[in-house]
């Protein structure tokens, strides 16, 4: 958590893997990202990582179901198509498979967005402020669908925000200010849910 | 897995502008190069065998020496059909008349091009065609009367006795020259030995004729060039007709037109390259957050250039190919007999240059995408396009290796290089300089020029990018208009309506009375008479001439100009000739003589050289006191030697004189034939008609190239535009949003491409009025004229068709109304 500027979607970008870090280690899943050049960490991409951003970044000239098979596609899954179909199922949009991002609603796109970042199964799943585009009801159902759709896969989810609503429903928030975090805590929602 | 990506990523994309720009730019590159040099080879191929008509063979080998039956065989070994062909002067004698006359003397297979015609009577309209047999020869008409000879008659010629066959109609190969000469004779090879005039000494000139493929010709030439000596030369007809310049004139100016349309439509393809890469970086960094390695990116975008390239290549070649054929159809109606010869050379030029255009003016945007880091997905896109300096040079090495490989000259692609390269410089100093200049102006305009100035200035680099494309495009189309214009007027002022078309040579100076009241009485408009004597050059500077090279003899004298010349004297210097230095004859000028620049030259010859001539066995003194240059090209007749009244008058001459006759009129030609038989008739019908159908044929080809720079043009300005869309369509949203009203977006957006279009097609009036000086002078040969409608029309169509392309390309951005606009900024 933290507010514009203080350095979230900088530091969400060096735990993907999106970029290097000038100083300091990172590692993910045991590998050293920081060492890795940038055709080694996509791999890691590939195999671990799942994203949803603010501005959903949809390809424009792929349907609804081909923009969610693409990471199943890009490493090679013959299931592609029959796990893109289910995971439409799921966020609700099959009646939208053939529909391309600009005839889909700004809701629809994230929940595209949504289903194509657990397609490949991933162990940890990025979201950069994945309701903040989007009106408060839309936002809302947004939300839900990624916290559900986390627990089903039980998927390690790491979630950049400002708003505080969205943040308590995480097991564990990070405050950041001007680049350093300022304060650590588990949610109140925590030791309730876990056990 | 990631071809299926790729393959939909494809089609989906084609729906966008880019793909096809880049695909219609390479399509006109390979199209216009396989069709522009096919076309050239074709209209050379018909040429030369329309040349070949003239020379009875495809290529004649000349000798003074006898034949030798190596190189015959060498010829049979390559499939290459051959004739043997002797000529020599000599006398003949019927009864107590003898006359000279050259004599022919060809074998069976003669000729080998073209058609010979023999008439068994004295007429030349009348009689049962003959054939060339052992023991018969063929009189030119005139030779009949000359000798007071009819076929059935005998002849002797040297030791033999030949009987006259009749006449010859057409001979292939006749010599051109309207002066004539002695009358003509055609006889078998095969009586030769019998006539035992072939002597150790005889002036006798030999040739060997050719016929085949092009291909067997080439290699026979490329075998014998090493075995030929000083003796024997390759006769080239084409050299110093005004045909064979006029054409290579046009195959160069065709050639540099084409590439430089090439060189407009690598350019759009560029543009639209750097913008398609430049809208899929997002693209590509999500696919690269998503997991993708770089190498798989690549794999993905480039192949979508491939199957552009693809599918332009063979679109492009089967579109050159077919107005190949198209051409070859249409040049067949002109010539008889045409052979049409496939080569391959066309298309592997224009796939090369497909490759070359591709892999440097397109590849290097999309290679470079690629390497997009997955980080770009975080950041907004940029919404101008990066000029990359990797890809400006790429891009200046393409065009410079296309010119090398057109010109096929290392110095001319350099200079043209260069100039190009300047002109680029200058260009984009002054564009900077007036735009920045605009901003004083701007204060006083209206709002909507404000805003167009403002937008200029605001894409400077972007913009004077544009103005050099755009300056080049008009640059090109007025100099290939102007170009066009002049060099079809140049090729029409040598034959202008009403030129002569018939000569009249040996006219005696009886004959001359009955041919004026010929020229009466059908209403002709003859040319003067030109007296015209033989003689022979002896001595410069009482310098004894070799009247021809030899090996055995390498003394230091002057070689000579080998042949009788025919001399005139004239008190005028004709209309086409000018003194190049001295001074024409005066009144007072008592012996003096002007020389032809060439001639001077080659012998050698200053002014104030005593020139010696035997005329008539008689030796006449006479001193160089001008040198003229002649053009060789007008159908007028031009002379070597022009000696001064005084010296010429007390020979005996013949007389020469031209008229225009319309087509249709032989009658009135027999007519006069028969009146006089002596003076022979030249109808130079045939070489106006081939030179007509040229330039038709020329002009053509320049409409079609202009066609092409034309889609080039507009091809650059719409990959342009384009490449602007996205950041116009933001500012569009805002302006909207902020109450601007159609009237005035339109206004400002006409206003901002008129301005550009303005100084583009100022910029190109300036450059084509350069080249064309330069072109005119040193290329063309053509004297300077000073182009004043260039200085209207280029800024007018830079104007016009600048603003109304940008304008088309926009209006539906600007109709789009402003909350949907809105919407879809946001979206993006």
């Amino acid at each position: 958590m933290g507010a514009s500027g203080s350095g979230k979607s900088t530091l969400l970008s060096l735990l993907a893997g999106l970029d290097t870090p000038t100083d300091g280690e990172i590692y993910m899943a045991g590998q050293p990202l920081h060492q890795m050049s940038e055709d080694e960490r996509a791999g890691v991409r590939a195999k671990d990582v799942g994203f949803v951003f603010q501005s959903f970044l949809l390809l424009p000239s792929l349907t609804a179901l081909e923009n969610i098979t693409l990471p199943a596609e890009l490493s090679g899954d013959r299931q592609a198509r029959k796990r893109g179909l289910a995971l439409l199922e799921q966020v609700g949009l099959s009646a939208r498979a053939d529909f391309y991002p600009s005839q889909l609603s700004g809701g629809e796109q994230q929940r595209v967005a949504i289903a194509r970042a657990f397609i490949t199964e991933p162990a940890i799943l990025f979201a950069d402020e994945p309701s903040a585009n989007l009106d408060a009801v839309t936002g809302k159902m947004i939300e839900d669908l990624l916290f559900e759709l986390n627990d089903q896969q039980g998927t390690t989810l790491v979630l950049v925000t400002h708003n505080n609503e969205l943040a308590v429903r995480c097991q564990r928030q990070y405050q950041m200010r001007s680049g350093s975090f300022v304060n650590s805590a588990p949610a109140a929602e925590e030791s309730a849910n876990v056990g | 897995m990631w071809a299926s990506i790729a393959g939909r990523l494809f089609w989906r994309e084609l729906k966008r502008g880019e793909l096809w720009v880049i695909a219609f730019a390479l399509f006109l590159a390979v199209g216009s190069v396989v069709s522009l040099s096919g076309i050239t080879q074709s209209v050379k191929s018909a040429l030369q065998q329309r040349s070949a008509q003239f020379i009875a063979a495809d290529r004649v080998l000349g000798s003074t020496q006898a034949f030798s039956d190596d190189i015959f065989s060498v010829a049979e070994q390559l499939g290459v059909t051959t004739a043997r062909q002797m000529q020599f002067d000599s006398m003949l004698f019927a009864g107590e008349q003898m006359q000279l006359a050259t004599i022919k003397a060809v074998s069976d297979s003669y000729p080998l091009r073209g058609e010979l015609v023999l008439h068994r009577s004295a007429s030349i309209t009348e009689g049962l065609s003959g054939q060339l047999t052992p023991g018969e020869v063929w009189f030119e008409a005139r030779l009949l009367d000359l000798l007071q000879v009819s076929p059935g008659d005998t002849v002797e010629l040297g030791e033999a006795r030949l009987q006259v066959a009749g006449v010859i109609v057409n001979e292939p190969d006749a010599p051109l020259s309207v002066f004539g000469g002695s009358p003509r004779v055609i006889m078998h090879l095969a009586d030769v030995a019998a006539t035992n005039i072939v002597q150790p000494g005889s002036r006798i000139s030999y040739r060997y004729l050719f016929a085949g493929s092009n291909a067997a010709l080439d290699r026979l030439t490329d075998q014998l060039q090493p075995k030929l000596t000083v003796h024997q030369r390759w006769r080239n007809m084409d050299q110093d007709s005004a045909i064979g310049s006029a054409l290579e004139r046009a195959e160069r100016f065709l050639l540099l037109a084409g590439l430089l349309g090439i060189v407009l439509a690598a350019c759009a393809a560029a543009v639209a390259a750097s913008r398609y890469s430049q809208r899929h970086t997002q693209a590509v960094a999500i696919i690269k957050a998503l997991g993708a390695t770089t190498a798989k990116a690549r794999l993905i975008y480039c192949s979508h250039l491939l199957l552009v390239v693809l599918f332009s290549l063979l679109l492009g070649l089967l579109g050159g190919q077919l107005a190949i054929w198209a051409a070859e159809i249409g040049i067949s109606h002109y010539i008889s007999e045409y052979r049409t010869e496939f080569s391959v050379r066309p298309l592997l030029l224009g796939s090369l240059t497909c490759v070359i255009c591709a892999l440097l003016f397109a590849a290097r945007p999309l290679w470079q995408l690629a390497k997009t880091p997955a980080i770009e997905v975080l950041k907004q896109p940029a919404a101008a396009i990066r000029l990359d300096k990797w890809q400006l040079l790429f891009g200046a090495a393409a065009i410079w290796g296309l010119m090398w490989l057109f010109s096929g000259e290392l110095i001319i692609s350099v200079g043209l290089f260069l100039l190009c390269s300047l002109f680029a410089a200058i260009l984009l100093g002054f564009a900077a300089l007036l735009v920045k200049l605009a901003k004083p102006v701007a204060a006083g305009q209206s709002s909507a020029g404000r805003l167009a100035l403002a937008n200029l200035r605001r894409r400077l680099w972007p913009n004077s990018f544009q103005l050099i494309t755009f300056s080049l495009a008009i640059f090109l189309t007025l100099l290939l208009y102007f170009l066009r214009a002049e060099l079809v007027g140049q090729w029409q002022q040598q034959i202008p309506a009403g030129a002569p078309n018939h000569f009249l040579v040996n006219v005696s100076a009886e004959q001359r009375a009955t041919v004026t009241a010929f020229t009466e009485s059908n209403n002709l408009q003859p040319e003067p008479f030109y007296p015209v004597v033989r003689g022979r050059l002896l001595t410069i500077n009482s310098e004894l001439l070799q009247q021809e090279a030899t090996k055995e003899d390498r003394s230091e004298q002057r070689v000579g100009v080998g042949r009788e010349l025919n001399l005139t004297w004239l008190a005028h210097i004709p209309a086409n000739n000018k003194v190049v230095s001295g001074q024409w004859f005066t009144d007072n000028t008592a012996a003096e003589v002007s020389v032809e620049q060439e001639l001077a030259e080659r012998l050698d010859l200053k002014l104030g050289d005593k020139l010696d001539f035997s005329i008539g066995g008689q030796q006449v003194s006479t001193t160089v006191s001008s040198i003229r240059q002649v053009d060789w090209n007008s159908l007028q007749p031009n002379f070597y030697m022009i000696l001064s009244p005084d010296v010429l008058a007390s020979f005996p001459a013949t007389y020469i004189t031209a008229f225009y006759l319309e087509a249709g009129s032989g009658n009135l030609i027999n007519q006069l034939a028969r009146q006089m038989p002596t003076v022979t008739v030249i109808s130079v019908d045939a070489i106006i008609n081939q030179v007509n159908d040229i330039i038709a044929q020329v002009t053509i080809a320049l409409s079609f190239i202009l066609l092409i720079i034309a889609m080039a043009a507009a091809l650059v300005l719409v990959a342009q535009v384009q490449a602007t869309l996205e950041q116009r369509e933001q500012e569009l949203a805002i302006l909207r949003t902020l109450g601007a009203k159609y009237r005035f977006l339109r206004n400002a957006v006409l206003l901002e491409f008129a301005f550009l279009g303005g100084l583009a097609g100022l910029f190109a009036t300036v450059l084509a009025e350069l080249l064309l000086m330069v072109l005119q002078q040193r290329v063309f040969g053509m004297p300077f004229q000073f182009h004043f409608a260039l200085w209207w029309l280029g800024p007018l169509i830079g104007v016009t068709l600048v603003s109304l392309l940008g304008w088309w390309q926009l209006r539906r951005l600007l109709q789009i109304p402003g909350a949907v606009l809105i919407r879809r900024v946001i979206q993006n």
